[in-house]
């Protein structure tokens, strides 16, 4: 069996994400272009982008839809692998803020809470306190997840990823749902608590991206520019 | 990449494998929970379904007369040999389109395609091991089959079958996602491969051409190697490790480059 699992060890490398990337310290994108087979032939979706994000930095990702946003976020975050050009992680990144495609409506919130300190590494009883806190859904977090209002998931979600301590945070599109006191909770959360992680925020809000973000990558037809100065880069934006 | 696996510093081996470790049983936790979900109905029909079968298949054989065959139970040959054909076919369906419905998963980026499929085999191994183990202690209880002969060789048969599933898995986890239409094509495919899996016969009680034709089939070794175990000398079983072993290595070898070809083509929407 031993070999079997040298086998397996191995094996599990090749499938998986580069692991020498670790050692870096920054999240690299480099000349990233992802095609698509569609039935009207291929499509390029990201053409060449490269950025790179560092401890504490903030990056804003500015583009129209279908400029090719989503399909950075599923690059960067793993699901997707660029068709050349690489990605690589040196800080722990977390998954698109809120984003709760991976739970099972069979779930209870608490069995989404252990699921993720399990993944993670994170004491239980501490990530069920922090979810609890924010999320304030109270005893709904014994029922699955089913049951669940679009607004009770959202903070589920949200305060999942509050539980984990990331190094880079992936944001897309800043809490598009919940009313205005859960809003600012996030933002506090977000932006004031987490102010010194790094974060790659892909917003249409420029008041956010002006108070926050020193750089952004601004994407028209999948090319990409990152651009030093976030006035110019908004200006640009508005005109696209 | 394996370039980055052997590059990478000595005490990170140890440290990857407790984060594998603690990944596959996270993820373990959440296909058990999504499948058999918190009613305890769910996990009862899995402890049902073959219990119901034995109970059908003894009243069919017991009205017709037919239940003293080649001097075995008919109800422990069915039972043992249902127990492993639902393996068999769990493995090869948990695994159609497995990438698709996988990927939502892998944003946690401690997460590996191979970690999901690992955890989801083991689980369906596990909970048809003890799904066969609980029909097995109520059926021996009242008296309708006698005590396995060996339960090591049982265990092992069942961890090889759980082996040779998961590899198949792979590729089947490949094609289907490279070339969506054959996923239909699956269950036809192990409804039509049936008669070579063994499962309803013994190869002794076959005339000995035929005998040769089955034993190339590994399957036919693994079911042999089931009964074997559960019966012992009772009856005459013949089985190779080593044969589906190498199956194993083969669909290993196969599936591996080509769940990374399909990973690379995967789009998520």
């Amino acid at each position: 069996m031993s070999a079997a699992n040298d086998a397996r060890a191995t094996a599990s490398n090749a499938v998986g994400r580069d692991p020498d990337s670790r050692e870096i310290g920054r999240v690299i994108v480099r000349d990233v272009v992802k095609e698509y087979q569609t039935p009207i032939g291929v499509k390029r979706v990201l053409d060449g982008i490269s950025f790179e994000v560092g401890p504490g930095e903030k990056i804003a990702v500015l583009g129209r839809n279908g400029a090719g946003k989503s399909t950075l976020v599923r690059i960067i975050g793993g699901v997707e692998t660029p068709s050349s050009g690489k990605v690589s992680c040196g800080l722990r990144m977390s998954w698109p803020v809120a984003f709760s495609g991976g739970f099972d409506n069979n779930m209870t919130g608490l069995d989404a809470i252990r699921f993720i300190a399990g993944l993670y590494g994170v004491p239980r009883e501490e990530a069920v306190g922090v979810v609890d806190d924010f999320a304030e859904i109270g005893r709904y977090l014994q029922l699955p997840i089913g049951t669940y209002s679009s607004g009770m998931r959202a903070r589920l979600a949200f305060g999942l990823t509050l539980a984990v301590d990331f190094e880079c945070v992936l944001i897309d599109e800043v809490i598009s749902v919940g009313d205005q006191r859960f809003r600012n909770k996030c933002h506090n959360e977000l932006f004031v608590k987490r102010g010194d992680k790094a974060m790659i925020l892909i917003s249409h809000d420029p008041g956010i991206i002006r108070t926050y973000c020193q750089r952004a990558l601004v994407l028209k037809n999948g090319r990409g520019r990152v651009f030093d100065d976030l006035d110019q880069a908004l200006g640009i934006y508005s005109t696209l | 990449m394996i370039r980055g696996f052997l590059s990478a510093p000595r005490g990170d081996l140890l440290h990857s494998l407790t984060v594998q470790g603690r990944v596959i049983r996270a993820l373990m936790l959440r296909q058990a929970l999504s499948r058999f979900g918190h009613d305890s109905l769910g996990i009862f029909w899995i402890f049902a379904e073959p219990l119901l079968l034995s109970g059908a298949v003894m009243l069919m054989w017991t009205i017709s007369g037919l239940h003293k065959g080649h001097g075995v139970g008919i109800i422990p040959f069915v039972l043992a040999s249902y127990s492993m054909l639902t393996l068999w076919r769990h493995m090869c369906s948990i695994s159609v389109s497995a990438l698709s419905s996988a990927s939502s998963l892998l944003y946690h980026r401690n997460v590996r395609l191979l970690d999901i499929l690992i955890a989801r085999a083991a689980l369906e191994s596990f909970s048809g091991m003890a799904s066969f183990v609980v029909a097995y202690l109520i059926l021996h209880l009242f008296g309708f089959i006698r005590a396995m002969e060996d339960p090591l060789v049982m265990a092992g048969a069942w961890l090889l079958m759980t082996w040779f599933g998961w590899s198949f898995g792979l590729v089947v986890a490949a094609i289907t996602e490279l070339i969506e239409p054959a996923a239909h094509l699956v269950q036809p495919l192990l409804y039509v491969t049936l008669p070579i899996t063994g499962a309803f016969y013994m190869v002794a009680w076959l005339p000995a051409p035929a005998q040769q034709v089955v034993m190339w089939s590994p399957l036919v070794h693994l079911f042999e190697m089931f009964r074997g175990g559960l019966f012992g000398a009772h009856l005459a079983a013949d089985w190779s490790i080593s044969y589906v072993a190498a199956w194993c290595f083969g669909f290993m070898a196969i599936g591996l480059p080509l769940l990374r070809v399909a990973q690379h083509r995967f789009s998520a929407h």
